[in-house]
């Protein structure tokens, strides 16, 4: 029972670790994206205002959906081995 | 400092790679002769290279462990242990041992009317130190060549590759534009420093020499 907390424990550290670090590098780097073609496009409107509508699309976008499978895969890897190794 | 270097990149890439070819499946085909459960002691350092199926193996200083003895094509031996990795690591959350006991038991023939199976497994056996590798899976197959294709290990190591050149690249990049700039600022700086710190020395000894006789330069002047 140990040995599987331990698993759990450090799995989900490290998942947590990288989806948390992975979604706030993305989302900085779209906002810097953003602001940069606010100057391009000819400075129109406010640029917060342009920020936030940017970034509402980037949160329907698949870029920011993807970023789940940082922590869906892993758990989905570890059943399908589970399956594979024990019950084929 | 470039033995030092290149030996460090050697021994790195020689430990790595054993980590690997220890940890990967690779399958072998044998003839299953025999099945043993024996008491194994664990309390020296081969310890690391023996399973730790639940949390009480952990202080245990020895325990049953079965074994699969087997016979190559080529009439080598082999010795498999069986055992459950768990939770632990290497990650092949393999907990049904006792059906591949059932199984590898089933599958015991004789030289005369051979069964072929295909064992994957991990792990190393060394005589020397009396450890053995792990068999994960058994699965029946047509003869001594009908070794099944190593899918999971060959597309690892492709797949392994393909991320240390991504890593490789990227390194590299980062150094070009933005090391080697601040690198080459730095030393422009010590350029000037230095160059700086001539000049003020030429003044310096010019003002020294303001202090010397003025003694004409050319006799007879």
């Amino acid at each position: 029972m140990w040995l599987f907390l331990r698993f759990l424990i450090v799995l989900g550290v490290i998942m947590v670790t990288l989806y948390v670090s992975l979604s706030l590098f993305m989302r900085e780097r779209r906002r810097i994206l953003l602001k940069d073609r606010w100057k391009e496009e000819g400075r129109h409107g406010r640029r917060a205002d342009y920020v936030r509508e940017g970034m509402r699309e980037y949160d329907a976008s698949y870029t920011r959906k993807l970023q789940h499978l940082v922590v869906v895969a892993p758990p989905a890897i570890v059943i399908f081995i589970i399956y594979v190794i024990n019950f084929q | 400092m470039v033995y030092l270097k290149w030996s460090f990149w050697i021994v790195f890439w020689l430990l790595f790679g054993s980590f690997l070819h220890y940890s990967l499946p690779q399958y072998d085909v044998v003839r299953i002769v025999n099945t043993y459960e024996k008491r194994q002691d664990l309390d020296d350092w081969t310890r690391v290279f023996w399973s730790t199926p639940d949390a009480q193996s952990r202080t245990l200083k020895n325990r049953d462990v079965q074994f699969i003895q087997a016979l190559r094509p080529d009439d080598r031996t082999i010795v498999y242990r069986n055992e459950d990795t768990g939770w632990s690591w290497p990650p092949y959350f393999k907990f049904d041992t006792a059906n591949l006991y059932t199984e590898a038991s089933d599958a015991i023939s004789t030289r005369r009317d051979p069964t072929w199976v295909a064992i994957m497994h991990y792990g190393w056996r060394n005589e020397f130190f009396s450890i053995f590798p792990n068999a994960i899976s058994l699965s029946k197959v047509d003869g001594p060549d009908d070794k099944p294709f190593n899918w999971f290990t060959y597309g690892f190591l492709i797949l392994l590759g393909g991320f240390i050149w991504y890593l490789n690249a990227r390194w590299r990049r980062f150094r070009r534009e933005r090391l080697t700039p601040v690198f080459e600022d730095v030393e422009d700086g010590v350029k000037s420093a230095g160059e700086a710190f001539s000049q003020k020395r030429g003044r310096l000894r010019r003002w020294l020499d303001t202090w010397r006789s003025k003694k004409p330069k050319r006799p007879g002047y």
